[in-house]
C-alpha cells in the first residue's frame, strides 16, 4: 500500500487511528499497530510478508542470544549470524541476480540467473534490524525481551518499505511507554500533509515531465536539462515527501523519527549535500561501516571508496549505481583532499552552483540504467550533434514553467520559514490560518489523487 | 489550542474522506463506461496484487463527485504552466513507396501535414554507392545529375524544423560520399527562398508544380540550358485537392491544385511501359494531366514503372533520362519543352536493362531525382542500385 492512494487515505489511515486511540494501553496500541502494518505491508506483496516475519523473529532471538552470552564468544558467534543472515537475505532478494549476471558478463558463461522479484522495503528493514543487533552487541541499547515490541519496531508502517532508517536506540523508550499529545497529533499530520502534497502536486507532476522530456522524438539540449532538472526535484520530493509522511504518521502514532532531509538542495558543498540527504543512510554507513573502518584515521581515501561503493550498491543492484556511488566517492575525496574547505571562502552563488551541477549529474548516472542511453543524455546536456530545443521541448518546459517555479522554491527553506513565521504572527492567525492551510492542502492533494493513476514511490525499488 | 484546532481539523478531513467512498456512487453510467466491481477477495487475487488494484480501482470509482473532482483536478492542472506554440506531433504508418509502411511522425501546424525526415546512414552510404556505381558504368558524353528535394518542414521556423534530423546536413553527406563525375543541383536555397510561396502541398507530401518549376530552373542553370518562363502558361486551379497524409489527421482541410499546361499545342505525346511480375511487359498510354483526379495523381495519372515523353517539335533536341520517385511527376513536365525524349524510370517497378534503354534512346543526360526521404528507406536504395547496375 502507498500512503498516496485512496486505500490509504480513505480507508486505512482513518480505521488505524480510529483503531489506534481506542485505548491508551501502549501493548494494545503495539498490537494494532503490527497488525495494521502487517495488513499494510501485505496489500501489494502478501507473499513476502513471511520474510519480514522471519528476519523479525531472527534478529529478536539473536537479540535475546546477545545478551545472554555478553562478553563471551557466543555473543559474537550470534552478532555474526545476525549479519550473515541479514546481509544474506539481502544477497540473494535483492543482488544475486546482478552478481550472477555481472559474472556471466565477466567469464563468458551462461549461469542461469536467479530471477526474485524484490521484496519491498527489504533494504531498510534489514538495516533496521542490523543497527539492533549491531547496537546490542556494542552495548549501546538495551535488549528487548517483548517480541511484540520488537516486532512493533521492524514491521512499524509508517516507516517500513521506504524509511527513514530508524535505529532502535531512537524509538526504544516509545516502544514501551508513549502517549499521543494533541501537539503530536497536529504536527504530525501537519508533516504528513507536506509530505503528501510533495507527492501529489509536486512529485507526480515532474514525473511526467520527465517522461514526455526524455520519451520526445529527438532529444535536444533543452529535453535533456529539462528532464534531469525535472528528475532532480522528482527524486528528491518523492523520497523527502514519504520521509516526511513517515515522521508524520510515527508522531501521530507517538514516535518521535529524526528528519532524514534538511533542504539538501541549497548546500554549498557536495560534502555538505550529503549531510542534509538521506541523513538515516548516511549516518548508518558511517556508523556501522565508515568508523570501524578507521574513518579518516587510517586508510582515509580506501575506507570512503569502500563506503561509497556500498552506498551505490544499496540503492540498486546496477552498475550505474556503483558508478553513481563512486563518482560521490570521487568529489567528496576532491573536496577533502584538495579543496579542503576552500568552497566555504567562495561566494554562495558559485559553490551552489557547483555543487547543484555535480549534484545533477549524479542523478543522471542515477537514472539511466542503459550507459548507452546515459551517453546519449550527457552528449545532449553538453550540446553534442543535437538541435538546442524543439516543439516537444519548447512545449514541455512552457506546459510546466510553473510547476519548475514551485519545485525550486519548495527546495528552500525560506518559503517554510516564512509560512512559519506568518502563521505565528498573531494568535488568531496561528489558530486559524494553520489547521485551514494544512485541512486544505490534504483536500487539494486528495482531488488531485481521483482519477489518477498509479504512481509508486521511487524509493520502493532501493 | 492552535494543536487541538488542527487536529480536529485533520480528524474531520479523515472522516470526510472515509464517509466520501462509502456514501458516493458511481458515476459510470453518466460516463457511459462500466462501473468498476468490488475485486472477488480469493488468495489468487490478493496473491496476484489483482485485489489490492482492484480496490483501490473501486474506491476511485465510488468517491462522492468523482467526476467533478476529476475536472477541478485538470483545471488545477492547467495551472501549471503558459500556452505551449502551435502545432501537433502525430505518430502514423505511412507507406514509404515501396509497398512497405513505416511508423513515421508527423507534423500538423496550421493545416499543413509535413513528415519528419529521419536520417539513416547506412541507407545513405548504399544511395551514393549508387549513384557512383551509375557514374562509374556511364559513357563519358552522358552526364550525370543529382538532385535530392528537400520538403517543407526543413524550411519552418527551427522550433519545428528541429523536430527532425537536418534534411540539409543529409543532402551534404550524401554528395560528400558521391564522386566528382557527379553533378549535384543545388535547389535547397531556391526553394527556401521561395518558401512563402505554395511551393509545396499543405496534405502532401510533394511539392507543388511550381516548386518543382523552381527545382527545373536551377537545373536548367547546372545544365546551361534555357529555361522556360512559367508566366508563358496559364496558371489553372482544380479545387478540393486532397493529399496523401490527409489521411492520418482526421478532418484536414482540402486545397486547390495549381497547375500549368506544358502541352498547350499539343507537341507532346507519350507511351508507358508496365512490368507486371506474372507476365510479359506492356506499352500503355496514360495521361500527362489527369483531371478527374483531385489528388497527386493528377500528374501523369499515377507513376509508372517507365514512361517516355518526345516532343514533336524538337527533333534534333536532346534525350534525358530521369531515374526518380514520384517527385519528377510535376517536375517532368517542364523539362518536355527543352528536350526531345523525357524518360522516367521508377526504380520500384522498372525491370528494363538501363544501359539498353541509354543506347535505343541515345540519352545525353541522366538526371537522379529523388525527395531526401528516399535516401533513408534502404529497400528504395536497393531497388536504385540494381537499376545502377544495369547500366553497365
Amino acid at each position: 500500500m502507498i500512503f498516496s492512494s485512496l486505500t490509504f487515505l480513505c480507508f486505512f489511515l482513518p480505521v488505524v487511528l480510529l483503531i489506534y486511540n481506542f485505548s491508551k494501553n501502549v501493548s494494545y496500541k503495539n498490537i494494532v499497530l503490527v497488525l495494521a502494518s502487517y495488513l499494510f505491508y501485505a496489500w501489494g506483496e502478501p507473499v513476502w510478508v513471511v520474510l519480514l516475519f522471519i528476519s523479525s523473529l531472527a534478529d529478536y532471538f539473536h537479540g535475546l542470544i546477545i545478551e545472554r552470552f555478553r562478553g563471551r564468544a557466543g555473543a559474537k558467534a550470534a552478532l555474526i549470524s545476525s549479519l550473515v543472515i541479514n546481509l544474506g537475505m539481502l544477497a540473494v532478494f535483492k543482488y544475486s541476480g546482478f552478481i550472477v549476471e555481472s559474472i556471466n558478463s565477466a567469464c563468458g558463461l551462461a549461469l542461469p540467473v536467479p530471477e526474485f522479484s524484490l521484496p519491498v522495503g527489504i533494504s531498510f528493514y534489514t538495516f533496521q534490524t542490523l543497527s539492533y543487533t549491531i547496537d546490542l552487541y556494542r552495548g549501546k541499547v538495551k535488549v528487548q525481551n517483548s517480541l511484540l515490541r520488537f516486532m512493533t519496531y521492524v514491521s512499524m508502517f509508517p516507516q517500513l518499505v521506504a524509511g527513514p532508517i530508524v535505529r532502535y536506540g531512537d524509538i526504544a523508550v516509545e516502544l514501551r511507554s508513549r502517549t499521543v499529545t494533541a501537539e503530536d497529533f497536529a504536527l504530525g499530520s501537519r508533516k504528513f500533509v507536506c509530505g503528501l502534497c510533495k507527492k501529489v502536486l509536486l512529485v507526480n507532476n515532474a514525473g511526467a515531465v520527465v517522461e514526455a522530456a526524455f520519451g520526445g522524438i529527438h532529444m535536444t539540449t533543452l529535453s535533456a536539462w529539462l528532464g534531469i532538472i525535472f528528475y532532480t526535484f522528482q527524486i528528491y520530493f518523492d523520497f523527502s515527501g514519504y520521509s516526511d509522511m513517515a515522521i508524520g504518521l510515527g508522531r501521530m502514532l507517538g514516535f518521535h523519527y529524526k528528519e532524514n532531509f534538511e533542504h539538501p538542495y541549497i548546500s554549498r558543498s557536495v560534502t555538505e549535500f550529503w549531510r542534509r540527504w538521506h541523513i538515516s543512510l548516511s549516518s548508518f554507513f558511517r556508523d556501522y561501516v565508515y568508523i570501524p573502518l578507521g574513518g579518516n584515521r587510517k586508510r582515509h581515501i580506501l575506507n570512503l571508496l569502500i563506503v561509497w561503493f556500498l552506498t551505490g550498491l544499496w540503492h540498486g543492484a546496477s552498475w550505474n549505481f556503483v558508478l553513481w556511488g563512486l563518482y560521490y566517492a570521487l568529489i567528496l575525496i576532491i573536496e577533502k583532499k584538495l579543496f579542503k574547505g576552500a568552497l566555504q571562502k567562495i561566494p554562495f552563488p558559485f559553490c551552489h552552483i557547483y555543487t547543484m551541477l555535480i549534484v545533477i549529474g549524479g542523478w543522471t548516472l542515477f537514472y539511466f540504467t542503459d550507459m548507452t542511453e546515459m551517453y546519449e543524455c550527457v552528449r545532449a546536456m553538453l550540446g553534442f550533434d543535437v538541435n538546442l530545443y524543439d516543439l516537444t521541448s519548447v512545449s514541455v518546459l512552457r506546459s510546466n514553467i510553473w510547476l519548475l517555479v514551485m519545485c525550486a522554491l519548495a527546495a528552500q527553506p525560506w518559503a517554510k520559514m516564512f509560512y512559519n513565521n506568518f502563521s505565528k504572527s498573531s494568535r488568531v492567525i496561528s489558530a486559524v490560518v494553520e489547521p485551514a492551510v494544512t485541512a486544505a492542502a490534504f483536500v487539494l492533494s486528495l482531488i488531485m489523487l481521483v482519477g489518477g493513476t498509479y504512481n509508486p514511490f521511487l524509493y520502493f525499488r532501493f | 489550542m492552535k494543536f487541538k484546532i488542527m487536529s480536529i481539523m485533520f480528524s474531520l478531513c479523515l472522516i470526510c474522506a472515509f464517509a466520501a467512498v462509502f456514501v458516493g456512487e458511481s458515476d459510470a453510467e453518466g460516463e457511459n463506461r462500466e462501473a468498476a466491481e468490488m475485486p472477488a477477495f480469493s488468495w489468487e487475487n490478493i496473491k496476484s496484487g489483482e485485489f489490492s488494484d482492484g480496490f483501490e480501482a473501486y474506491l476511485d470509482d465510488k468517491i462522492a463527485y468523482r467526476t467533478e473532482l476529476i475536472e477541478l483536478s485538470q483545471k488545477i492542472g492547467e495551472y501549471k504552466g503558459t500556452d505551449v506554440p502551435g502545432g501537433e506531433v502525430i505518430l502514423a504508418d505511412v507507406d514509404k513507396g515501396t509497398g512497405v509502411k513505416q511508423s513515421s511522425n508527423l507534423l500538423l501546424l496550421d493545416g499543413v501535414i509535413m513528415e519528419m525526415f529521419e536520417s539513416n546512414r547506412a541507407a545513405a552510404d548504399k544511395y551514393a554507392a549508387a549513384l557512383n556505381t551509375l557514374v562509374e558504368n556511364l559513357d563519358k558524353d552522358v552526364t550525370l545529375y543529382s538532385m535530392l528535394v528537400p520538403t517543407q518542414l526543413e524550411f519552418q521556423e527551427e522550433i519545428y524544423s528541429n523536430l527532425q534530423d537536418s534534411q540539409r546536413e543529409e543532402i551534404d553527406y550524401i554528395y560528400s560520399q558521391t564522386e566528382e563525375k557527379v553533378t549535384a543541383v543545388d535547389e535547397y536555397d531556391t526553394l527556401k527562398n521561395h518558401y512563402d510561396e505554395y511551393i509545396y502541398f499543405k496534405t502532401d507530401h510533394h511539392w507543388t508544380m511550381l516548386g518543382a518549376y523552381y527545382g527545373y530552373e536551377c537545373f536548367c542553370l547546372e545544365t546551361g540550358a534555357e529555361s522556360i518562363d512559367i508566366n508563358d502558361y496559364e496558371k489553372q486551379t482544380i479545387d478540393g485537392f486532397v493529399g496523401y497524409l490527409s489521411a492520418f489527421v482526421g478532418a484536414a482541410d482540402t486545397e486547390t491544385l495549381e497547375w500549368y499546361d506544358v502541352n498547350e499545342r499539343g507537341n507532346i505525346d507519350w507511351s508507358m511501359t508496365a512490368y507486371p511480375d506474372d507476365g510479359e511487359s506492356y506499352n500503355y498510354r496514360s495521361v500527362l494531366y489527369d483531371k478527374t483526379q483531385a489528388n497527386y495523381d493528377f500528374f501523369l495519372g499515377s507513376d509508372h514503372a517507365f514512361a517516355r515523353f518526345w516532343n514533336s517539335e524538337l527533333p534534333d533536341g536532346k534525350t534525358i533520362i530521369i531515374i526518380c520517385d514520384s517527385y519528377a511527376n510535376d517536375f517532368a513536365p517542364w523539362l518536355m519543352n527543352n528536350y526531345k525524349n523525357v524518360i522516367l524510370i521508377d526504380p520500384r517497378a522498372y525491370k528494363g536493362n538501363l544501359k539498353e534503354t541509354i543506347n535505343e534512346y541515345g540519352a545525353d543526360e541522366i538526371l537522379v531525382l529523388n525527395y531526401i526521404f528516399t535516401a533513408s528507406f534502404e529497400d528504395y536504395c536497393d531497388m536504385f542500385m540494381t537499376v545502377c547496375e544495369g547500366a553497365a
